[in-house]
């Protein structure tokens, strides 16, 4: 309880200093691949341009540098970031404005010398996708071949000491009868982090049954990582076991302290920005873009947007409507991620701390 | 209260409240890696602007120099870069078109700091 009223007195001043740390950049919504989870919907041939390498760094210089705390980070997103030809080039202009970079990719494209050329722009932190063995990863992925390039990617990543560097997984009802297998297959690759996520319905992931567990599957998921992080715990000598962690995507009540570092704080618009590919500025990329973005950086500057608006992301107060109005929960949940509100926002489309009670 | 949240963050033991993933994003950066390079001139002491910083990781010949960061008006630069366990981050300071002269530094320690680089013209 103590724990519980001192940590959000720590959430509380985190929102009210909201200190920008993290920033997304959608870099392009072209992608070569067709996931089923897509929250994106993207595509090989997106309809959106790639936006121009200048036009983000004119955004990003509107941040005073004496306002970039040391872990101030630019997460290039997509699509598959990979697809920009220039992706060097984007590296090397953040890491030249005293910025680091990290990437999400699907690993398709990251060979031998894709990562000697992303280390060489000073890549910092990395995370691959890999959602099953093969059969899983290539049907989730929509393309054959899938599973042996991500492969790859993986154990290149995993060898490299200088970059920060996870896999991954979305889990859902074809691969969660296979936890230990993929668990086995990334401790063998050298993974040492491991993180879990579920879908949410949205993109094209909204109609799937195949993509969203039961409440009881949820609650196996739950239990697989606890044991995982206990037996990990428990190893006093030798090499670490690979951490494995759930994702913040949501409260999970009686898990919060079982599955992952940190109690759930939604930081979404607290100190995470996105600057979309078509220049509106919002909290992560995976938020209702129509009902939630704060600006475009074609109209506005960044900072200001950041520093005078983002209201509905530090005040949470609106979320106590539907099921959330009257929780029991919902002062440590606070309506759980902004992702989970879309549309009207009448209702929040999912709730992990319902799901967690079986 | 931004004292507050200094005060949390420089705390060791809260650290880990500061470090974290958003939900479909990468993991933290590894900035407990970082320091402060203020660049001047070896014969006058006045600082150098634009002097390019870039890092490796020393006995890693092989691996190419990683951009971090370029002095502003005082000469000063913040970076941050990567290091591999037993080895020591080593730094190139270079100034395009003049005459000083590429500088290669390899730090022994490097506890956050400010650490002061000569460069020297060419004869």
């Amino acid at each position: 309880m103590f724990r519980n009223t001192l940590f959000r007195l720590f959430r509380a001043n985190e929102t009210k200093v909201h200190e920008l740390n993290y920033l997304f950049w959608e870099c392009t919504t072209r992608c070569n691949l067709h996931c089923r989870h897509c929250g994106s919907d993207c595509m090989a041939a997106s309809a959106d341009v790639d936006m121009p390498l200048a036009d983000f760094l004119r955004a990003l210089d509107t941040i005073p540098v004496k306002e970039r705390p040391p872990e101030f980070t630019v997460v290039l997103t997509g699509g598959e970031p990979l697809l920009r030809p220039d992706i060097a080039e984007v590296g090397r202009a953040i890491r030249q404005r005293g910025v680091g970079w990290s990437m999400v990719s699907n690993g398709w494209f990251y060979d031998e010398a894709m990562h000697r050329k992303l280390m060489g722009a000073g890549l910092g932190a990395l995370t691959i996708s890999l959602d099953g063995l093969a059969p899983e990863h290539d049907w989730m992925r929509g393309r054959e071949g899938s599973f042996v390039r991500t492969e790859r990617a993986i154990a290149i990543a995993a060898a490299e000491p200088r970059i920060n560097f996870d896999v991954v997984s979305c889990i859902n009802r074809r691969n969660i009868g296979h936890l230990d297998a993929i668990h086995d297959k990334l401790a063998g690759l050298g993974v040492k982090q491991w993180r879990i996520f579920t879908i949410i319905p949205i993109g094209r992931a909204k109609d799937d049954s195949d993509m969203h567990l039961t409440d009881t599957e949820f609650v196996r998921l739950m239990d697989f990582i606890q044991a995982k992080r206990e037996a990990a715990v428990a190893v006093k000598e030798g090499p670490r076991p690979m951490n494995v962690t759930f994702s913040c995507e949501g409260y999970l009540g009686r898990y919060e302290r079982q599955v992952r570092r940190n109690p759930f704080f939604c930081r979404a618009g607290v100190t995470i920005a996105s600057v979309l590919i078509d220049g509106r500025i919002c909290g992560c990329p995976n938020i209702d873009r129509d009902a939630f973005s704060q600006g475009n950086i074609y109209q506005d500057s960044l900072w200001e947007v950041w520093q005078t608006r983002f209201q509905p992301f530090r005040d949470r107060r609106w979320t106590r409507r539907g099921v959330c109005a009257d929780c029991p929960v919902w002062r440590d949940c606070q309506g759980n991620g902004m992702h989970n509100w879309h549309g009207d926002c009448a209702e929040v489309i999912n709730c992990h701390y319902r799901k967690t009670l079986g | 209260m931004k004292w507050l949240h200094n005060l949390l963050k420089g705390l060791s033991l809260t650290t880990a409240l500061f470090i974290f993933q958003a939900c479909y994003g990468t993991p933290d950066w590894l900035h407990d890696n970082s320091l402060e390079f203020k660049v001047v001139a070896a014969d006058t002491g006045e600082p150098l602007k634009d002097v390019y910083v870039s890092s490796r990781v020393q006995a890693a010949d092989n691996l190419d120099w990683i951009p971090c960061g370029r002095t502003n008006e005082n000469g000063e630069a913040h970076v941050f870069f990567g290091t591999a366990e037993g080895l020591y981050p080593q730094f190139r300071f270079e100034m395009m078109d003049s005459d000083y002269r590429v500088k290669d530094t390899v730090l022994t320690d490097y506890r956050y700091r400010t650490v002061e680089i000569h460069l020297v013209k060419a004869e």
